[in-house]
């Protein structure tokens, strides 16, 4: 047992801490580091140059710009890119539609699509959610009519983050009828340019007053059928494996210690007389932080914790998400009544306590909580009984 | 980085486990209690056989060199089969203490001793209203005061008794010193801790004593830190045994107990409950294997954090695990009372939870 990392992993961090010293512009750090999400610009810049490295998609083939980093290394440049703080690689494009293209797609998707995801030419959101399908995604109803060469998507999809950004979208779609046999078969995976007459894009206002969240309409769409990912039918698969995929950033550790820093930072200067008061949660935060930390690195590197509870992603997710929250509010209580005050989008402004009310999004997407309880309570129950 | 025994732990490991199951059921437990049975020789025998005694001697006197992470493959089997024996204050602590005293000869013999299994040794240091203190200088050294909870104390040998000079200030690290169980002036009565751990308590008169270390020396303080180090570690190794042994008999409970004409386990609330201990026990497990490694290279603040962890989590866990049983869990025929139990002590013992939160705050030291 040893934790320690190889010289030339710990000559991969200095590599990219040096990269992002030389890089990345200090305004889109210091906003980042005051709370403010980052804006569209700052995430197609740093990107650019992140791909530039084989970086912004460091675990594809390198065929497609990735650069086939390991596990290990995967995880130092996402802790890099939190302490900055940086802009994270889109995830829509990197780390859910890129190895969907990468396992399922055509050799003609592969080479349209790859490149543009990596060096985010292409802005792709995903068009899962629906009014009547949340948690319970399978229950989707969006239709697609087979016409020809095209489909003809109707439907509602809703909470897609980014769509107002957003170039492209990957949708879940019916090409089955729903009722017919299990409600899982009959799903397609498609690929819809949000420029085609008849998509609506409408926004959402989400509890932190932001516009993160939309609605997007699809009203007789015409998409061609050498857009869909996979067989007809296989869009449940697809999404299965899209979901499961995404394992480096599950946990979310890096962010953890970026917001606690900011604790401290904060602590330390400006609400000073504070300090004392605080500072037991500091602590308490820090190890459980650390925790959390630990069983990440457990779970990437050693295979054998995924072999005894195949549920181990939900432990990550849980956790991870019940720290972020709790270092979100903290942030958010230090300001006191300083922080009441509602804040526009001004670079100077720390919008702590929203950040604080978006939080709470955290452990409802990507599978709310009381679902990961539900798989991880029947897979130890599953191994109990065998 | 590397989160697994190998080969020659795992090894050990499991011949323990497979010892702990032959020898040491929680019938042969309980019956060690009602019979006010204090110290299961047979067993003691079968460690010497396995080596353990010997585990945490150099091998200059006979013994296998282990390192803190060595914790990792002993203890967690002890803290699941709920052991009552000194193995954790006897071997473990006080191999801790005597080799780093090896320079001297007694106490180079006396790990020899150890290393044997033929001598036990407590770790004497927990003070209650009337501490230890020490008098005198030079060649003469003289304790009074009272150790109210020595684990193992009614059946050991000897003591490293740690206590403070008359003149030393509230934060001074204290000074280890030896007293044989037979000293002059030493009183030695038989208790039992809440976890049923056999005990002593110490009361001293004028005991002359022989310091393990120069009091006040360097050397003093920083085996002294050292001591408390692999001390806490192996609280946490054992600890995560504790959490093992209560998490793996609950998730069998719930799934043969019947309330309500179905089993507890189809009940969404005792299922997320499951997935809660679940979480805690992994971070655990994460925080032990962090202490051991972190313990053996003298960093202090990881050590303090998973001690925290595991006190904070585990007792959090062993209250689910008693909820969950219901009023069987509130019995003392039952195990899964015991690991509240001995979790407890555990997290009092070489700083609980609160001390950790203490000691970690004042290392925000710009805060």
């Amino acid at each position: 047992m040893d934790f320690d990392l190889s010289a030339a992993q710990e000559a991969f961090r200095d590599e990219v801490r040096q990269f992002v010293r030389e890089h990345l512009p200090s305004a889109i750090r210091e906003r980042l580091r005051r709370g403010q999400p980052p804006t569209k610009d700052d995430i197609v810049f740093w990107q650019k140059a992140l791909n530039q490295r084989g970086w912004a998609v460091p675990h594809w083939p390198k065929q497609y710009g990735g650069s086939e980093l390991t596990q290990t290394e995967r995880l130092i440049l996402l802790d890099e890119l939190y302490s900055a703080p940086a802009p994270l690689p889109q995830v829509f494009n990197c780390n859910m539609l890129g190895p969907v293209l990468l396992r399922y797609g055509s050799e003609e998707q592969k080479d349209t699509f790859l490149p543009k995801l990596a060096n985010l030419d292409l802005w792709f959101c995903q068009g899962f959610s629906e009014p009547g399908a949340g948690s319970d995604l399978a229950s989707l109803r969006t239709r697609a009519r087979r016409d020809g060469d095209f489909y003809v998507v109707d439907g509602q999809k809703i909470w897609t983050t980014t769509a107002h950004l957003a170039d492209w979208v990957f949708a879940l779609v019916r090409t089955g009828e729903l009722g017919a046999g299990k409600k899982q078969e009959g799903i397609s995976f498609l690929l819809i340019d949000l420029k085609s007459p008849g998509v609506d894009v409408k926004p959402i206002r989400s509890i932190d007053g932001g516009h993160h969240l939309n609605e997007v309409f699809f009203d007789s769409v015409k998409v061609p059928v050498s857009q869909r990912v996979g067989n007809e039918g296989q869009g449940w698969e697809i999404a299965k494996f899209l979901l499961s995929n995404e394992r480096t950033g599950i946990a979310n550790v890096g962010l953890c210690y970026e917001r606690l820093d900011l604790v401290c930072e904060l602590l330390r200067t400006r609400y000073r007389s504070l300090a004392g008061r605080y500072r037991n949660e500091v602590v308490t935060l820090r190890a459980e932080i650390r925790a959390l930390d630990v069983t990440n690195w457990r779970y990437l590197t050693d295979e054998s914790s995924q072999h005894d509870l195949p549920a181990f992603s939900s432990v990550l997710k849980l956790k991870g998400t019940e720290l972020q929250q709790r270092v979100a509010h903290l942030l958010a209580t230090i300001t006191g009544t300083e922080g009441l005050i509602q804040s526009g989008d001004k670079p100077e402004d720390t919008p702590l306590v929203p950040r604080y009310f978006y939080s709470r999004a955290a452990s409802i997407y990507g599978g709310a909580s009381e679902v990961q309880k539900d798989i991880l309570g029947n897979s130890l129950l599953k191994r109990s009984v065998t | 980085m590397n989160f697994n025994l190998d080969a020659d732990q795992c090894a050990l490991r499991d011949s323990l486990k497979r010892l702990l199951r032959d020898h040491f059921d929680f019938q042969a437990r309980q019956s060690m209690c009602a019979h006010d049975i204090r110290f299961p020789v047979i067993l003691w025998d079968h460690y010497k056989e396995l080596g353990l005694t010997a585990l945490w001697a150099p091998e200059s006197v006979g013994g296998f060199g282990g390192g803190a992470p060595d914790l990792i493959a002993v203890l967690p089997a002890m803290g699941e089969a709920l052991t009552l024996d000194p193995y954790r204050e006897s071997v473990v602590v006080a191999s801790t203490v005597l080799r780093q005293a090896v320079a001297d000869d007694e106490f180079r013999d006396l790990l020899s001793s150890v290393a044997d299994g033929r001598l036990r040794l407590s770790w004497a240091h927990d003070e209650g209203a009337n501490p230890v203190i020490a008098a005198g200088s030079d060649s003469t050294w003289q304790l009074s005061g009272v150790k109210p909870s020595v684990a193992f104390g009614d059946t050991s040998q000897g003591f490293l008794l740690t206590a403070k000079h008359e003149t030393a200030s509230d934060d001074a690290v204290p000074s280890v010193f030896y007293v044989p169980q037979d000293a002059k002036g030493l009183a030695v009565t038989a208790v039992r801790l809440v976890d049923d751990t056999p005990a002593a308590l110490l009361d001293l008169q004028g005991v002359r004593a022989k310091p393990v270390w120069w009091p006040g020396s360097n050397q003093s303080i920083d085996a002294w830190k050292t001591t408390e180090l692999i001390g806490m570690a192996a609280a946490c190794a054992e600890m995560l045994g504790v959490m093992e042994g209560a998490f793996k008999l609950t998730t069998e409970y719930v799934t043969v107990r019947s309330q309500f004409g179905r089993k507890l386990a189809e009940n969404q609330a005792v299922k997320h409950q499951l997935a809660e201990m679940c979480v805690n026990l992994e971070m655990c497990r994460s925080m032990a294997i962090a202490a051991v490694l972190a313990a053996a290279k003298g960093d202090e603040f990881e050590v303090y954090q998973g001690k925290y962890v595991l006190g904070e989590y585990g007792r959090r866990l062993c209250h689910t695990a008693i909820q969950l049983h219901g009023g069987i869990g509130m019995t003392e025929e039952h195990r899964i009372g015991h690991y509240l139990r001995r979790l407890h002590v555990l997290d009092q013992r070489f700083g609980s939870v609160n001390t950790m939160v203490e000691r970690l705050a004042l290392q925000e030291s710009d805060l």
